[in-house]
């Protein structure tokens, strides 16, 4: 997949933190194969073929994508799994 | 390396089998020894007792298990806890990544998870030896190690992909020409070295690559999980 680009992520603070919504976002790298990563998607979240292939798509052409929304302690835990799975990914507050 | 595709296929018994020839099989081996070497390095600084309960989590100070007993124990919020620093080693890093972009975020939450993840690519890391160094016609693998397996070809790859300074998709084709060009003698060790960890890390991709076909083949239909 295409070169990870990170970008300063810009928080809200319209509420406080335990609040707010948390999101997983999954980084591109360049070597993880497409159809693994839309495997992890479909195997981890139980999300479809198409929306896993979506997913996929926007983390090779726009270097990452949100692949999960919720509480914090929730993300926390997919951000761990997908580590397990050998992808990037970071938790943080909800843009 | 300059084989046939190495193609996982299904077993009478549902495990998934694969050819690989036996001295190609202790290369492969050797280098994901390597890997398990590697996450080793990682543990906790020297004279430091990782202080958890049986639920994994940090007693409270003075209370004594037998794990524990001849430290004195910090909470995990207490600032004696041993921080983890970022790796340095690239490799080791893209292993255990940080998990928040925010410093002080990830800071927190390497100390809290970083021991779980290093074991549970350990393990599955271990799977993958296991798999290449038995002594069978066929690597197999159970059908329920099967995802494992094929993550912890991933973790091998992101090692060999760091080695290689494989940064983005262009690179990926310098080191496919890498790994098929010609021995000409003439190359140094530099090389040699690249050239042989090119060509492991294009087997290990076609390997990769069928086992997830056939962790596909076995996906249930979806559970109707939310999009986000």
């Amino acid at each position: 997949m295409a070169q990870a680009k990170t970008e300063p992520v810009e928080e809200v603070d319209a509420a406080p933190t335990s609040e707010r919504a948390w999101v997983t976002v999954v980084w591109n790298d360049p070597v993880n194969l497409m159809s693994y990563v839309s495997y992890v998607f479909r195997s981890h979240f139980g999300y479809s073929a198409a929306h896993a292939e979506r997913l996929m798509r926007q983390v090779h052409e726009a270097g990452r994508a949100t692949v999960a929304r919720g509480a914090r302690e929730q993300m926390e835990a997919h951000v761990q799994a997908m580590h397990g799975f050998g992808l990037w990914a970071t938790v943080q507050v909800d843009e | 390396m300059s084989t046939p595709m190495r193609e996982f296929r299904r077993g009478t018994d549902g495990s998934l089998l694969v050819r690989i020839e036996r001295r190609e099989r202790a290369v492969l081996a050797e280098v994901v020894e390597g890997v398990v070497d590697l996450l080793a390095t990682r543990d906790v600084a020297p004279g430091v007792t990782r202080p958890v309960d049986e639920a994994g989590r940090a007693p409270l100070p003075g209370h004594d298990t037998a794990d524990t007993a001849e430290i004195a124990v910090p909470r995990a919020s207490d600032d004696a806890w041993p921080v983890l620093e970022t790796p340095e080693d690239p490799a080791l890093r893209r292993l255990l990544p940080d998990a928040a972009l925010d410093p002080d975020l990830a800071a927190e939450l390497r100390r809290l998870t970083e021991a779980d993840l290093r074991e549970t690519t350990t393990h599955q890391v271990g799977l993958l030896h296991s798999a290449l160094a038995a002594e069978t016609p066929d690597v197999v693998v159970a059908v329920t190690d099967a995802r494992f397996v094929a993550a912890a070809l991933t973790d091998v790859r992101l090692v060999l992909g760091e080695r290689l300074d494989l940064h983005d998709d262009t690179d990926g084709e310098r080191l496919h020409a890498l790994a098929v060009a010609p021995d000409t003698g003439t190359v140094d060790d530099g090389e040699a070295t690249a050239r042989f960890l090119a060509a492991v890390y294009v087997v290990l991709s076609e390997l990769q690559e069928s086992l997830v076909e056939r962790l596909v083949e076995d996906l249930p239909a979806p559970r109707g999980a939310a999009a986000p």
